[in-house]
């Protein structure tokens, strides 16, 4: 009886031995599998880098020799053509870095300094386009920038020996080193630390003029937050002040209080009113109806009116387009049979309930001053003449336009149709210049300005 | 005992099949994604087959069995290849535009993100999302187009660990809509961390400017 016990057990020993032998032999062909799909997985990214890495490398060095020619050249024609190139060189060059694995923010100061540096390209070669000279200053400002291209240019190629022997960028990414990765480490040399950075000063993309706009429609004196929220309450009529609740400030280029707003139904509102004069500055609220009753046309008078309600009169609207079930309505002061497009206000308004869910007057609050507007020198007539005349024009009238760089001009604003597409045709009022153009385009998210 | 060895043998056997192929199936299968229309294409398309009489069911975006019978009937009256799937043809037989344009793909990678980052997070931080990235686009520092921003390496931890291929909800898409349309809830900020999970030090040194819900926006 004993003995079958045995025999038994040691059959039964026999059966799980191979069982879990195959088990083990199964699972390591799946194992390798995996692993060489993951090889060839680590391959192709790593691939992917190093194309990035030489190309960035040969933006770099072309940028390099560009530069250098600018500095030898004595003819503006020639030195415009060269500088939209080293914008482009630049842009491409910042395209390639930003697609390589190193931490965020690891790299600011070499990001910043090619963004700008294709900016402030770009800036000059418009000059001298304009029949402006470059300048000493600029030249001065373009041998400095030649230096740190240099001085990148070093840096890549040693940094090219290093793949050349094998660095890996995908595994220089995945090993950490404190907050950065071991990457960006290799990378900070060029961050400012080794290389010095010039300050290049213009008027054009990514300069810091840009960045540090100043705010000129906020002439007012601090108030309280219970002002504020007092302020608030008599906009949002429909909700009793004392539900209301603050939520903090924010500290950035507007400074405001914060409140937000909640019920038991899910509607809630979140709304910034200005440290500076308690006036609303912006309103966010999701649509929790989800069908439309209301007419466009109404939904454009709530919006007039809650900007009267904020403080802002004089608004007509300037253009208006349904989305899902939300209006889009945006509103601009007409002042003397004049459009101020800069001081545009955005206002979401619920084709349900005619809530008003959004409201954002920071450009309002940016740009709004007291403007003279010089008279428009050439008649309506004349501008009309100055459009291309495949437009068939439909309508026209006076508008004050931004442009980049905080400039602002008068222009005849003609809205015209070509093969069916609507088109907004932006004629200088002064010179007869042919400012910009915008182009309606259809999408299956409500029609957009182009 | 034979039994009972053999029971667990298998199911030692069956465990390590089940865990090794999953394993397997993961490390070949995380980058799928399933393209899903939009709820937007899918409320147009519905509204379409509604006019044409071939759909009964409310326009509300979801693809369901309704929406499916109603585009194959679609489908085979127009001479379509019949698979139920609205793919650019049978679009293009209802009339209905995909999203094509620049900006509606921005919108859609915006959405995704946004929904991805902060699904959990109040409506207005979800715009304030969707602004920082907007904003970092218009920064020296960061790249110059949404896409670049939102796949920089290392930039946003949902993208790089592939919550980015969820499909957005409608609040997503909303936000996003408002923060394409110049909403700011952050004024100019460029980052934003969530103070219970950041890891990096470095963040705690860039200047507050506000907190919505669970993420502090900085400049």
């Amino acid at each position: 009886m004993e003995t079958v016990e045995v025999k038994r057990t040691n059959r039964a020993l026999t059966i799980v031995t191979i069982i879990l032998s195959i088990a083990v032999i199964t699972l390591g062909i799946l194992y390798g599998i995996s692993v060489s799909s993951n090889i060839k997985y680590q391959t192709s990214l790593e691939n992917v880098y190093q194309k990035n890495f030489y190309e960035l490398v040969d933006e770099v060095n072309n940028a390099e020799t560009k530069l250098n020619k600018i500095l030898a050249s004595n003819s503006n024609e020639y030195r415009a053509k060269l500088l939209k190139e080293v914008s482009k060189n630049a842009n491409e060059a910042q395209t390639r870095l930003n697609m390589l694995p190193y931490s965020v923010n690891g790299l600011a100061d070499t990001i910043t300094f090619v963004n700008k540096l294709s900016g402030y390209t770009e800036t000059l070669a418009k000059n001298l386009d304009d029949g402006k000279n470059l300048g000493s200053e600029n030249i001065a400002t373009l041998e400095k920038v030649y230096n740190s291209v240099v001085d990148i240019k070093k840096y890549l190629n040693t940094m090219s020996k290093q793949m050349w022997e094998g660095f890996s960028i995908t595994d220089s990414s995945l090993k950490m080193d404190g907050d950065y990765n071991y990457l960006t480490k290799q990378l900070t040399a060029m961050n400012g630390s080794d290389i010095e950075y010039p300050t290049m000063i213009y008027d054009g993309p990514f300069s810091d003029s840009q960045i540090n706009k100043e705010v000129k429609g906020l002439n007012f004196s601090d108030v309280s937050m219970e002002v504020a929220k007092n302020n608030l309450g008599k906009i949002l009529t429909d909700i009793p002040v004392d539900e209301l609740s603050f939520s903090g400030e924010s500290n950035g280029h507007f400074q405001t209080y914060d409140f937000s707003y909640q019920n038991a139904d899910g509607k809630y509102i979140f709304a910034q009113m200005t440290k500076k004069g308690g006036k609303l500055l912006t309103l966010s609220s999701p649509n929790i109806y989800n069908s439309k009753k209301i007419e466009l046309q109404n939904a454009e008078k709530i919006a007039i009116n809650f900007s009267n309600k904020c403080g802002i009169d004089d608004v007509v609207v300037v253009w208006s387009d349904i989305i899902g079930d939300d209006a889009y309505i945006n509103l601009a002061p007409k002042i003397s049979g004049v459009i101020i497009y800069p001081d545009l206000i955005k206002v979401k308004v619920d084709l349900d309930k005619g809530d008003v869910l959004g409201y954002e007057a920071s450009s309002y609050y940016m740009n709004h001053t007291d403007r003279k507007i010089l008279p428009a020198r050439l008649s309506e007539s004349s501008a009309r003449q100055m459009v291309n005349s495949s437009l068939k024009v439909k309508d026209s009238k006076l508008a004050l336009i931004p442009l980049e760089y905080d400039r602002e001009v008068l222009c005849y604003e003609f809205t015209c149709t070509m093969e069916g597409s609507t088109y907004y045709v932006y004629i200088n009022a002064i010179n007869g210049i042919e400012e910009n153009i915008l182009k309606v385009v259809n999408t299956d998210n409500g029609s957009l300005l182009m | 005992m034979k039994s009972k060895l053999l029971i667990i043998s298998f199911l030692i056997l069956a465990f390590m099949f089940v865990s090794g192929f999953s394993t397997f199936y993961m490390l070949n299968n995380s980058s799928d994604v399933v393209e899903v229309a939009s709820a937007s294409t899918n409320k147009s398309v519905q509204s379409k087959l509604k006019d044409l009489g071939y759909y009964t069911g409310n326009i509300d975006g979801i693809y369901g069995p309704l929406t499916r019978s109603a585009v194959i009937n679609f489908q085979r009256d127009y001479g379509l290849s019949v698979d139920g799937i609205v793919g650019p043809e049978t679009l293009g037989a209802l009339g209905v535009s995909n999203s094509t344009s620049q900006s509606s793909s921005d919108l859609y990678l915006l959405a995704k993100c946004v929904y991805a980052e902060a699904r959990g997070e109040p409506y207005v931080g979800q715009v304030a999302v969707a602004a920082v990235i907007l904003n970092r686009v218009e920064s020296p520092e960061f790249p110059n187009t949404i896409s670049g921003v939102i796949y920089q390496p290392w930039a946003f931890t949902a993208v790089h660990d592939g919550q980015i291929n969820l499909e957005p909800n409608d609040t997503a898409y909303q936000a996003a809509k408002d923060a394409l349309n110049g909403w700011d809830p952050t004024y100019g900020c460029l980052y934003y961390y969530n103070p219970v999970t950041a890891t990096s030090q470095w963040i705690y040194s860039r200047q507050v400017v506000i907190t919505i819900g669970k993420h502090v926006f900085a400049i």
